[in-house]
């Protein structure tokens, strides 16, 4: 996660990162000037690597790269994901906010990742009192054969989905954020954890007694997995397998999700090299109270899983 | 959208659920006039509920000093610019409730808070509505110069719009009792509850990242006991109850009695179409426009009926319950000057004098040749 003293550049400047790194790497550019010239070179940049009208999870031997901005992922042309609003749950989202994902994705046999870009012009880290966070979402079929509706699957035919939430890197990246780091300035006199060991006053937190994940202030990874069978039944699972980072530079959101492909059990997708299935995705804006069904989706693609060597 | 009757407006609504009315429906009766803003309620609660961390500000009671006075800052303002002062024609609301303006592609008309709104918690506190010049003497009813306080609790609706906004079915209403409470298992924080509840009576926890509420004390009501913030008022302004189907009127039950037999007890802001469960007697001093406003066109007559409290026994010994005993009184009766409060078997909990014993002293104390203050 980046810092809020992140050099910002407006966004009719901004260049693709790539078109951006390339650029500095032909000039030998030091990279504390290189945002600067960049800054100024947006006017006169092509518009970067091309895309690709196919989503093709390549073969990489070895260890996928977690790092959003690393050139493994960005030497890749991306899919481009038209978001469409969430507008069949009430709920609604009525206006579209983020009008591309920009997808790429790479496994290497027993791991597959997922890296997703969006440009956003507020940073939404946190969730709080009418303050929501940015977050994105993929989702499989956990059997083809039911062929589950891309509006979170239904009922007899669930689906695996996994959402990174910029909240939750914060609270791998800077610890779990809550009142403290919320309110640094706010003051309470007792609480129940003052008074009486963890055990016992773990029972005036009845969110974590019921070991809803939400409330969860242990995260060891910013992505979580769920199943659904519809809107509204997002239920999380029992075993967590999913690793992922967000970065958010430059007015845009860059974030890796992988996790086991063939290594879940039968309630999530297991991707086999050399299939085709299908993917759908999601983002939300926090800036713009989006949460839960106010959201942006792509209704499932095709997705073809390169075989391995 | 369901097609549902709320007794309140005297017709039928739209709600997102079909009606369902519980087995029993929790209600209190709260007599504003009485209330002297102790908040000993608020910290009844307090200490009881809300004193983890997450929870610092959040007052699932509060008592506000009207009009100048809420929790959450300007919340019943807001309310008043979405569904405004009610429009009654002989009974019958004619305007929109939350539900029935809620924008296209919404489930209910709300509005969300941010942390600063819920900040201030005793903002305009015993302010009222003017400045008294030197000299200022009130003699009439209504009061020309007057500030009233408004003790709240969730109201436990039965069309909650908390319930109606969850989008993953995370708020239910308890069938054996009309409860509404929010599962801390399933809740995923998106807050449309905190956005749709007109009363602002559900609050997010940003430590645990779910929203939380007023729980009604249920472990207490099902022992057959009052809520905390009930048995601690000192002002004894408050009785907690169940209250019968809109087509049942048992006038040996309190709360009927109060607000179906008396009307004496009305909701508030009934406009919002929750059909709220908390029901006020109206401060008789205050602004009486002001007053209609929130609650309703029963005011006048509730307040009239109040009024003649001292020439109706019933109603006076029904009083003199309230604050008597910490079991829930589901059936009462006054024999001469005795009020009697009976629980759910039909067994006697408790009995009042409904004319308190009092003795009048001399003004001189003739023993320490003193003059008394006090002498009642």
């Amino acid at each position: 996660m980046t810092s809020e003293t992140e050099v910002q550049v407006p966004e009719e400047q901004q260049i693709d990162t790539q078109s951006r790194r390339r650029f500095l790497q032909t000039v030998g550019g030091a990279a504390a000037a290189g945002l600067a010239i960049a800054g100024t070179i947006g006017y006169v940049a092509t518009r970067g690597p091309g895309t690709t009208d196919k989503l093709v999870a390549g073969y990489r031997a070895g260890d996928l790269p977690d790092d959003p901005t690393s050139s493994t992922w960005l030497d890749r042309d991306p899919f481009v994901a038209a978001m469409l609003p969430q507008n069949m749950a009430t709920p609604l989202q009525t206006e579209v906010d983020i009008a591309e994902l920009r997808v790429r994705a790479l496994h290497n046999g027993t791991d597959i990742a997922f890296h997703l870009q969006w440009d956003d012009d507020t940073e939404d880290a946190h969730e709080s009192l009418g303050q929501f966070r940015d977050a994105v979402a993929v989702m499989l079929e956990v059997d083809p054969a039911t062929t589950p509706s891309f509006t979170m699957g239904n009922t007899g035919a669930p689906v695996h989905i996994l959402q990174w939430r910029a909240s939750w890197q914060a609270d791998i990246d800077e610890g779990h954020q809550g009142v403290k780091q919320l309110f640094p300035n706010a003051y309470n006199d007792v609480s129940p954890e003052m008074l009486m060991p963890k055990e016992q006053a773990i029972a005036f937190y009845p969110a974590r007694v019921s070991n809803n994940s939400q409330s969860n202030h242990e995260r060891t990874s910013p992505v979580e997995e769920y199943s659904a069978i519809g809107f509204g039944s997002l239920t999380s699972h029992t075993e967590q397998q999913a690793t992922g980072s967000g970065v958010y530079r430059a007015r845009r959101w860059q974030v890796v999700i992988s996790w086991p492909m063939t290594a879940g059990d039968s309630t999530k997708s297991r991707v086999e090299p050399g299939e085709t299935r299908n993917v759908a995705f999601a983002v939300w804006n926090g800036d713009s109270g989006q949460r839960g069904g106010r959201k942006q989706y792509a209704p499932w693609a095709p997705i073809e899983v390169e075989a391995t060597e | 959208m369901a097609e549902v009757f709320n007794w309140q407006l005297q017709r039928k609504m739209q709600y997102q659920y079909d009606e369902s009315r519980p087995q029993k429906q929790i209600a209190w009766v709260f007599d504003t006039n009485k209330c002297i803003d102790c908040q000993t309620c608020t910290i009844a609660c307090k200490q009881t509920w809300t004193w983890g961390t997450g929870q610092e500000y959040m007052l699932w009671n509060n008592v506000e000093t009207k009009p100048y006075g809420f929790y959450p800052m300007g919340w019943d303002v807001k309310l008043m610019e979405l569904v405004g002062a009610g429009k009654w024609d002989n009974g019958t609301y004619n305007g929109k409730t939350v539900f029935e303006q809620a924008d296209p592609g919404e489930r209910v008309k709300g509005f969300l808070f941010d942390s600063e709104h819920w900040a201030h918690p005793n903002i305009g506190e015993d302010e009222p509505v003017g400045v008294a010049e030197q000299g200022t003497y009130i003699s009439e009813l209504p009061h020309s110069m007057w500030f009233s306080y408004l003790a709240r609790i969730c109201n436990h609706c039965t069309y909650p719009a908390c319930l109606a906004a969850c989008p993953r079915e995370a708020i239910y209403k308890r069938p054996e009792d009309g409860i509404v409470l929010v599962d801390q298992s399933r809740c995923r924080g998106y807050q449309e509850c905190n956005s749709a509840c007109p009363y602002k009576k559900v609050m997010y926890n940003p430590e645990d990242r779910v929203s939380q509420k007023c729980i009604a004390c249920y472990p207490k009501i099902e022992q057959g006991e009052q809520p905390q913030c009930v048995v601690s008022c000192i002002g004894r302004i408050r009785m907690a109850g169940f209250i019968s189907p809109p087509d049942v009127i048992d006038p040996t039950n309190p709360i009927d009695y109060m607000v179906k037999v008396k009307k004496v007890a009305l909701p508030l802001y009934p406009q919002s179409g929750t059909e709220p469960n908390v029901y006020y007697i109206p401060p008789k001093h205050a602004d009486r426009e002001y007053t209609r406003q929130m609650f309703g066109p029963g005011t006048d007559a509730a307040i009239d009926a109040y009024n003649n409290t001292k020439n109706d026994p019933t109603l006076l010994g029904l009083f003199m319950l309230f604050g008597s005993t910490e079991k829930i009184i589901r059936k009462f009766e006054v024999q001469g000057d005795i009020a009697i409060g009976y629980d759910d078997k039909g067994a006697e909990i408790v009995r009042v004098p409904v004319q308190e014993p009092s003795v009048v002293r001399d003004y001189f104390d003739q023993v320490h040749n003193a003059y008394l203050h006090n002498i009642t």
